[in-house]
């Protein structure tokens, strides 16, 4: 699936992809974590369909302008009486390059560069395996950061378990990047 | 380490893993105002990254 829009175009990480330029990718949060996925783990994940990393690049460049990786998966329920899955997606290492951050034009309503990417790039691969594979959701651990959990709830339209603390209702293994990470959902349909 | 799986459990989970179930797309002024807004997003101008040269 070749996807392109605006000023971006998505491709697959490969071998052929210079691990220094993915070494200078610039985060915006203190993500070492995610970096260091990206240079040491991703390739490996690629190739035995553990993960798949999509980086996004600039067409007049080349640039790295982001990169964002997706897997399958399922939200498992599970008591002594009853269990069933939602089958789902998860977005893992999102993540845009510093210096695409900024926008010409800067309002309220102005898409910010990774909102134009989550929606543009990023969800049509979603929805296109949500067509072939049932998915009812896509999930992200977020950094716990109040900042980019209204982003990603207001901007990308995610959702969190309302009313509950998640400590009391799920038990999972953290992603290496955030031991203290938020679990958000977006469903698709 | 880099897993995440997760299992819903207990009487909360119940709770939670309906509230996704019966969860639907939001709608605010950001969600249902994306295409249009997309359109005027000008990506910044940055120039070539030079680390193909190391």
């Amino acid at each position: 699936m070749t996807l392109e829009t605006g000023n971006y175009y998505l491709e697959h990480l490969s071998d052929d992809v210079n691990s220094y330029e993915l070494k200078m990718f610039r985060v915006q949060y203190e993500e070492t974590q995610l970096t260091r996925y990206l240079v040491k783990i991703a390739k490996k994940h690629e190739k035995t369909m553990l993960n798949k990393t999509y980086l996004v690049r600039d067409k007049n460049n080349g640039n790295l302008v982001a990169r964002f990786s997706l897997k399958n998966a399922t939200l498992p329920y599970n008591d002594k009486k009853s269990s069933f899955l939602i089958p789902a997606v998860e977005l893992t290492h999102f993540a845009v390059d510093k210096r695409y951050k900024l926008t010409a034009s800067q309002n309220k309503t102005s898409v910010k560069t990774g909102e134009f990417i989550f929606w543009n790039l990023i969800l049509p691969v979603v929805r296109d395996i949500s067509e072939k594979v049932a998915c009812k959701d896509l999930f992200i651990f977020s950094i716990n950061a109040p900042k980019l959990i209204n982003y990603y709830k207001n901007r990308l339209g995610f959702q969190e378990i309302e009313n509950i603390d998640d400590k009391f209702f799920f038990e999972y293994a953290v992603p290496d990047y955030d031991g203290n990470c938020k679990f958000l959902y977006l469903p698709l349909v | 380490m880099n897993v995440t799986a997760i299992v819903f459990k207990g009487k909360e989970g119940k709770k939670a893993i309906k509230q996704i179930l019966n969860s639907k797309p939001v709608r605010n002024e950001y969600t249902t105002t994306i295409e249009e807004r997309s359109k005027s997003y000008v990506s910044p101008t940055v120039p070539a990254f030079n680390y193909r040269t190391k």
